[in-house]
């Protein structure tokens, strides 16, 4: 089938229309309209050149049709449905990502140790709703619960240098030395913020207390900080902690900066 | 006579051509000068933009269909798209009862 001059008013019919999908489906309709049309003529008896033509004819002027049909595909908004389609899709990744934070993978291998450890070592993990403000931050008590003596090695996580004010970086092999084996309160505190906690020099780890219900206070430390970008974790540890307390109240005060939060360790109502 | 039909009035005919049933862009042109015998002969190509502008408005809904290898594009009316056929209906008989009077033949 002859069928340049057909071409030519396809092409230059469509480029008015901006947004590459829209004229995808305009080139595809018009082409078949005009194959229709071609057919027709080749039917009714004209040359393959003649009803090339006819066709260019029978469809007007390309400049006309393509201006309107750009009138009504605007490319503004196939744009923004394009660009609302990549965000919600990058917004499905990051929390896929983190999901895999929690669920999978390298950072993970924390995460399923402290699954396990809360199964097999914790008794009467109670969560808390309070949260107290401190500085820029807000803490808010995740979980709570008394561990008994761990033989497997705690995982791997950041932590306190203990002659440090600061949190800082540490290995394994130092977190282990940390972490004796007897019965230890482990507190998990979120604080909601975007600056991290790790290195940030308004908190002073060593500013933590803990008193229980049976009158012992002791000092607790923060064994370990996750900075996850919308929300830090830090994991606070006090050894030796009598397994008998029903409850507890974690102190932090530090200069200016004081919260108090209360632990229930022993179910509802007590 | 071949004549192109007034654009305002174009909307009325794609519309009561697709409330007898689904059609293609070719099917609504072809059909369109078979019912009034070559008298709306339209650019074919200026069928396309009221097609989707109509689409756009709601008026009709498009899928896409393949039939013997070659893939084509129904348009099916809507309820809004028939709630404006029927005004549309409505502004004509009006205007031509008036046409009428005025060249005094019955309307």
């Amino acid at each position: 089938m002859r069928w340049k001059e057909g071409e030519y008013w396809l092409r230059d019919a469509v480029k008015y229309v901006e947004f590459p999908p829209d004229r995808r489906r305009v080139q595809e309709e018009l082409y078949e309209h005009m194959i229709s049309r071609n057919l027709d003529f080749l039917a009714r008896g004209a040359s393959e050149e003649e009803a090339d033509r006819l066709v260019c004819e029978a469809m007007g002027d390309p400049e006309e049709v393509g201006k309107a049909l750009a009138e009504v595909h605007k490319p503004f908004w196939g744009y923004f449905l394009r660009v609302l389609r990549i965000v919600m899709a990058l917004v499905l990744l990051l929390c896929a990502f983190q999901m895999f934070l929690y669920h999978g993978g390298n950072s993970l291998r924390y995460y399923r140790s402290e699954r396990q450890l809360y199964e097999a070592h914790m008794e009467g993990w109670i969560g808390q709703s309070s949260a107290e403000k401190c500085g820029d931050y807000r803490f808010r008590l995740r979980r709570a619960g008394v561990a008994g003596p761990r033989e497997e090695p705690w995982p791997q996580a950041r932590h306190m240098d203990e002659d440090s004010p600061l949190l800082v970086f540490g290995d394994e092999e130092e977190i282990h030395q940390f972490i004796p084996p007897g019965s230890h309160l482990v507190l998990e505190l979120r604080a909601s913020t975007w600056d991290p906690l790790l290195g940030n020099p308004e908190l002073d780890s060593r500013g933590f207390t803990v008193q229980d219900s049976l009158g012992n206070r002791c000092g607790a430390y923060v064994y370990a900080v996750h900075d996850w970008g919308f929300f830090s974790e830090m994991m606070i540890l006090t050894r030796d902690f009598d397994p008998a307390a029903e409850w507890a109240v974690l102190t932090y005060d530090s200069g200016d900066r004081s919260f108090r939060l209360p632990v229930r360790l022993k179910g509802e109502g007590t | 006579m071949a004549r192109e039909a007034t654009p305002g009035g174009l909307d009325l005919l794609v519309l009561h051509l697709l409330s007898e049933r689904e059609m293609y862009g070719y099917e609504i042109v072809t059909e369109l000068a078979s019912r009034s015998n070559a008298v709306f002969q339209m650019k074919e190509g200026t069928l396309y933009p009221l097609l989707h502008r109509l689409e756009k408005e709601g008026a009709v809904t498009a899928y896409e269909e393949k039939k013997e290898g070659r893939t084509r594009r129904y348009y099916r009316i809507t309820r809004k798209g028939r709630g404006r056929l029927a005004q549309q209906r409505e502004e004509w008989r009006e205007y031509a009862a008036a046409v009428n009077a005025v060249l005094c033949m019955p309307g």
